[in-house]
């Protein structure tokens, strides 16, 4: 009796079909179908899924905002502007809040990472995927997402939580690649945003949980308005100290930027 | 009195008894000499950790969750919280009776970083370039130029000597394109044209390739320096000087700034000769040949970091010394081939004609670097350095404390992360106006689908840029009231001469109970973190020696008492026979065990005596710098008082009587008849 039924709806649906409006080529193709089971979709396909949610063809610029709470009470509010152009993974981070940091950044040419103090007009080769002035976050909070790239993803089932099934995965680093985090543990929506993740140390201590409180739907010019979902809000807690940090991407913008701004020149010329 | 004279008759009759006595002989000398030296080291680093920042005790506030220290651990430096209004605070600290000098103190690590030698050439051309154009300008950028075209020429030749093994096949080949561009003509008609445009490519493309520079960690003192020169009087600067009040600044420890900041090639040289003075031989070394080995490594960072025309100059003593031409890295190759003949002629060759042509330190008297604290929440602190300081007679440069770096207490309170009232207000009204919160715990935990709010960009270029007037952001100067008005964690005490520091210590914690001023304190032992924990093994070295002597005492006595007693098996018998009770005989085989025990110990005590203040006198001479500090100073005066040395000989005693116990018990216990019989066989 039930099969009957479930046929005669699938046949309804079907009926039903072309009298749905078109919607454009490309948004289908970023949104998930309904329809899809997610246990069927794999888990690499889930996080390159993800990654493609994310990639973008225009250069990007954002203001991102961030403010860190330290155990001991310290407070601290830094606003940086991140420049990115994904095409020839140049990146840029100009900091604008304090004042007494304000001029300074970090600047991502091929292979290189430069930090710079405006103080004194030095610049400081650093290789380390190591933290954002002195914060929680790190170069890749910033960065483009390449999951897929990085890790070996490993399926941990489905989580469900309020009546939605998460798509829970394990990635793990792949040998050679560098990440601030050698495992991690992410929780997927139905619609492919991560909503969760959690990063351990080699050992598995726990390092850092994120909780990506809200995205930004927007369109990507320089790939025909494709529709890219971007973080707006993120909120990251360090194990160890308890340090809290919330990150938020404000006034984002994807037009085309100067070559010129990926120079150290450029940053140096930021004075009066 | 019988039981005495019977048991010194024995002993004069037995000669083989007097293995007890000089057992306790040997074990009262040793002990004796032993606590002596121990005292004489726990004095002397006492007297180095007072004289070297700590003051004899160190005041902070006692709600912190941590102790304070001058010298931190592998957990770093401790968490303590700001002593309360500590301006008040330091007057009340000084009207203490016996209070002679009261010092504001922070402690902590930061690094500074280097590049590789490449970096730093290119940095140097970039300062140039970016100058107004002008006839010494331009000149100066050509002689740049020659020199980056020689040392990059130098580069591509080693690049295939170089390992790969970090770089995919498509990395290194972009690396090897990168470097060929470099050495064609039309790149430096390039450089002279825009210069900032090669350099940049230089950086990017090329400087990475020669290595990744390298951090040196700086543990440092943050207190007032003109006070803390005042206060300790071992302070003494090598070079350059104390900043002027009201200065930031930064001493380099003299020993870090040897160590860590000279040229690898001059500091290998250092580290030889102080190991051939010590009578070492580099034909029977193998460590010092990989010295030697090492130095040679290093050539190439040697000769990119010097100019062509200084170059020349050193070519020219080389050519000199070795007695032949040559270029320059092969006669460099053999000026360094060091062995046992002919290494003090090249040291003395080395400093006296070569070091003057050669960057022999990274950084000078007079330049800035920029710290970064490990976890603070600025970015860099620059500071400027004045010059170098050691601590007078506690070690040279391979000492630990001469390796401890000075600043003022404004920037280490800045590079703790510790923000100023001003930095604290901008952040709450940025943090206001921005409207960002922070997360509930109760939500770290929870999953919920992602919220996506749709946002409408315009597709235009960024304009709205924010350009920064050029400013220094970190002052060179503060105020009076900015340096005490701070934060400040904690203070050392300097007590004076005749005052007991234990009693200051008390009074000062007592008068902040009564003031409702939350106040406690260390001694010099815990404020010398696990450099005094030394004073604290070697009493355990001690104390362990001591127990294995007892029980080897212990059991070589019994066992020559117990031989001696089975001897004397006869003779017990005998005055047991004519009527001599048992007691007797185990008192007088007891008295037997004191007897020898303590004429050894007194012996022991004697010579000990002779040789503590006799030959030990004027104490003994210290030659190994690392040792010093330790030691309070080039000589270790060991102390024994009159006390301990009463304690050392009763021990021993006590130990001996305690080896004659069993002895005396089977001596006394053999009933006569069995006795006499054993006489008779």
């Amino acid at each position: 009796m039930q099969t009957s039924i479930r046929r005669l709806a699938v046949m309804f649906a079907l009926s039903l079909a072309p009298l749905a409006p078109a919607a454009p080529k490309e948004e289908k193709a970023a949104e998930p179908k309904a329809a899809e089971s997610k246990a069927a979709v794999s888990a690499e396909e889930v996080i390159r899924r993800v990654d493609a949610r994310m990639a973008l063809k225009s250069d990007f610029k954002s203001t991102v905002r961030l403010r860190e709470k330290r155990k001991d009470g310290t407070e601290a509010l830094l606003e940086m502007l991140v420049f990115r152009r994904d095409s020839s993974k140049d990146l840029l981070i100009y900091i604008t809040k304090p004042r007494n940091m304000a001029g300074g950044g970090y600047l991502r040419i091929g292979r290189n990472l430069w930090e710079y103090d405006p103080s004194v007009g030095h610049w400081q080769r650093t290789t380390s995927r190591g933290n954002i002035v002195n914060t929680i976050s790190c170069e890749e909070d910033f960065d483009r997402s390449h999951l897929l790239e990085t890790y070996e993803v490993q399926d941990e089932g489905e989580e469900t939580a309020a009546g939605t099934k998460f798509r829970k995965l394990f990635l793990k680093v792949r040998p050679g690649m560098e990440a601030s985090f050698p495992q991690l543990r992410v929780w997927v929506d139905p619609d492919y945003n991560i909503v969760k993740r959690v990063g351990y140390a080699p050992s598995g201590r726990t390092l850092r949980t994120d909780v990506i409180r809200g995205y930004q739907k927007i369109l990507d010019p320089a790939a025909e308005n494709r529709p890219v979902y971007l973080m707006r809000e993120v909120l990251e807690v360090e194990e160890a100290e308890g340090t809290q940090l919330t990150v938020r991407y404000d006034e984002v913008e994807l037009a085309p930027l100067s070559p010129n701004i990926f120079t150290k020149t450029w940053l140096e010329g930021r004075f009066r | 009195m019988t039981l005495l004279s019977f048991a010194l008759q024995s002993v004069v009759a037995r000669p083989r008894s007097w293995v007890v006595a000089l057992l306790a002989l040997g074990s009262a000398l040793l002990l004796a000499l032993g606590l002596a030296m121990v005292a004489g080291i726990s004095e002397g680093t006492q007297r180095s950790v007072i004289e070297s920042g700590a003051g004899h005790f160190l005041v902070y506030n006692s709600q912190s969750s941590e102790k304070a220290v001058v010298v931190t651990g592998p957990t770093g430096a401790p968490v303590l919280v700001p002593l309360p209004d500590y301006p008040s605070l330091e007057t009340r600290l000084r009207q203490t009776p016996g209070v002679q000098d009261v010092v504001p103190l922070e402690v902590g690590m930061a690094a500074t970083f280097r590049g590789n030698y490449l970096d730093d050439k290119l940095s140097t051309a970039r300062a140039v370039a970016r100058q107004l154009p002008s006839p010494e300008r331009n000149a100066r950028l050509m002689r740049l130029a020659t020199d980056l075209e020689r040392t990059l020429r130098d580069v591509a030749r080693d690049a295939d000597r170089q390992t790969e093994a970090f770089l995919t096949a498509d990395e290194a080949r972009m690396d090897r394109a990168a470097l060929a561009e470099t050495t064609k003509p039309d790149f430096w008609e390039r450089f002279r044209a825009e210069p900032l445009v090669a350099l940049e490519y230089l950086e990017n493309h090329v400087a990475r390739q020669v290595g990744e520079g390298e951090s040196i960690d700086i543990e440092y003192l943050g207190s007032d320096l003109t006070q803390f020169a005042r206060a300790f009087p071992r302070f003494e600067m090598v070079t350059g000087s104390l900043p002027p009040e009201g200065h930031r600044g930064l001493l380099l420890g003299h020993g870090l700034y040897e160590q860590r900041f000279k040229l690898p090639v001059a500091a290998r040289l250092d580290e030889l000769k102080r190991e051939l003075d010590r009578g070492a031989l580099l034909a029977e070394d193998e460590r010092l040949r990989t010295l030697v080995e090492r130095a040679q490594a290093e050539l190439p960072d040697l000769l990119a970091r010097v100019d062509a025309e200084r170059s020349e100059a050193a070519r020219a003593v080389l050519e000199r010394v070795l007695g032949h031409e040559g270029e320059p890295e092969a006669l460099w190759r053999e000026f360094l081939k060091l062995e046992d003949g002919n290494f003090a002629t090249r040291h003395q060759v080395f400093y006296a004609e070569l070091a003057p042509l050669l960057p022999l330190y990274r950084v000078k008297p007079g330049d800035t670097v920029v710290l970064k604290g490990l976890d603070s929440l600025v970015n860099g602190v620059p500071l400027k350095v004045w010059g170098t300081y050691r601590f007078r007679g506690l070690g040279g440069d391979t000492s630990r404390v001469n390796t401890l770096s000075l600043m003022d207490l404004v920037s280490a309170r800045y590079l703790s992360g510790r923000l100023s009232p001003d930095m604290v207000e901008e952040a709450k009204r940025d943090a206001q106006s921005l409207g960002l919160d922070f997360l509930a715990e109760a939500e770290v935990d929870q999953l919920k689908p992602a919220t996506v709010v749709e946002v409408e960009t315009v597709p235009t270029r960024t304009t709205n840029i924010p350009d920064f007037p050029r400013a220094r952001a970190w002052p060179d100067t503060f105020s009076a009231t900015e340096l005490r008005g701070g934060s400040v964690l904690q203070a050392a005490v300097v007590v004076a001469p005749d005052a007991d520091p234990v009693r200051v210590a008390e009074v000062v914690v007592q008068q902040g109970t009564s003031a409702s001023v939350p106040l406690a304190t260390v001694d010099w032992e815990a404020a010398g973190g696990f450099i005094s924990g030394v004073v604290g093994m070697t009493r355990v070295v001690l104390l362990a020696f001591s127990v294995m002597l007892c029980l080897f005492v212990v059991l070589v006595s019994a066992g020559t008492l117990l031989l001696l007693a089975q001897e004397r098996v006869g003779e017990v018998g005998t005055m047991r026979a004519v009527g001599m009770q048992r007691r007797d005989v185990f008192g007088s085989l007891l008295m037997e065990g004191l007897l020898l025990g303590g004429l050894g110990a007194g012996v022991g005590m004697a010579l000990s005596a002779l040789l503590l203040f006799g030959s030990m006198g004027d104490g003994i001479l210290v030659t190994d710098e690392a040792l010093q500090f330790f030691m309070g100073g080039p000589v270790l005066m060991p102390r024994l008082s009159w006390g301990q040395g009463l304690g050392v000989w009763l021990g021993v005693v006590a130990v001996v009587v305690v080896a004659s116990l069993v002895p005396a018990w089977r001596g006394s216990a053999v009933p006569p008849a069995v006795a006499m019989r054993k006489r008779e066989d």
